[in-house]
């Protein structure tokens, strides 16, 4: 899957999620899903949970530690789906 | 070192299903479950043990300013939870915190100090809707350029280093007592 693919996707699932609109328009691969994004902690095991489903993927404990930005959520699609 | 973290029961109800498939399991190890399932409030439970792992993942996140997500290597252990407190243990790898709740309808309140330094904790809880109009004598918040949260009381011109958490309709500042 494409990189700009997968941001689609994750565009749409970070949306209900996210506190502050303005950030989805900006979003890129540095974007942090708790500081600049203002994502709830708790909600990141939604957003764990929703990438799962979508991208047909079990993401482990160890990937979920390092999943706090964009890119890093990318990377772990790209390589589970490898 | 002190942490804390505050969790409005109302917006977390709005915000977060706990029964979703695989919620639990991605946070909670199997002892915790059976905190969960053997209460007979397991949503309480739910949103008492993650407020601990928040607490005890802000000292740790304060001594290496490390982030990262792993809800399941904070580890809760002898939760004692009565009507309206709660105490509790939690691990992280070989630190060892102790964590002390207040318990409301509309929040729960957790604060975390290393268990072999023991601190004396002071906690305000605000409502930010209603805290909207600056009083004379009400602490003051602000930051120092690392981004670190002080207190500055007027009344008595003391300024201590604090632990700050938000949520829905509340905040929370805690400080050790000296």
């Amino acid at each position: 899957m494409e990189q700009q693919e997968i941001i689609t996707k994750m565009k749409m699932i970070l949306a209900p999620y996210i506190k502050n609109p303005d950030a989805l328009a900006h979003l890129d691969r540095s974007s942090d899903f708790i500081r600049d994004l203002k994502i709830n902690s708790a909600n990141l095991v939604d957003i764990v949970l929703d990438v799962e489903d979508t991208f047909d993927i079990e993401i482990d404990n160890e990937a979920m530690e390092h999943m706090l930005t964009v890119g890093a959520a990318i990377d772990i699609i790209k390589n589970k789906q490898a | 070192m002190i942490g804390n973290d505050i969790i409005d029961l109302e917006a977390s109800r709005k915000e977060s299903n706990w029964q979703r498939d695989g919620w639990v399991q991605k946070i909670f190890a199997g002892d915790e479950q059976k905190y969960i399932y053997l209460s007979v409030e397991p949503e309480l439970m739910v949103w008492l043990m993650w407020s601990m792992k928040e607490a005890a993942y802000k000292i740790r996140n304060r001594m290496t300013r490390q982030t990262f997500y792993a809800p399941q290597k904070f580890v809760c252990s002898n939760i004692l939870l009565e009507q309206s407190e709660a105490s509790g243990k939690v691990t992280f790898g070989n630190i060892r915190m102790i964590t002390n709740s207040s318990i409301s309808k509309d929040y729960i309140h957790t604060t975390a100090i290393m268990e072999d330094n023991p601190r004396t904790i002071n906690a305000y809880i605000g409502d930010t809707a209603k805290n909207k109009t600056p009083a004379s004598g009400r602490p003051v918040l602000f930051k120092d350029k690392e981004g670190l949260p002080y207190l500055f009381e007027p009344l008595s011109g003391k300024i201590s280093a604090v632990s700050v958490s938000h949520h829905g309709r509340f905040e929370a500042i805690v400080f050790a007592e000296k």
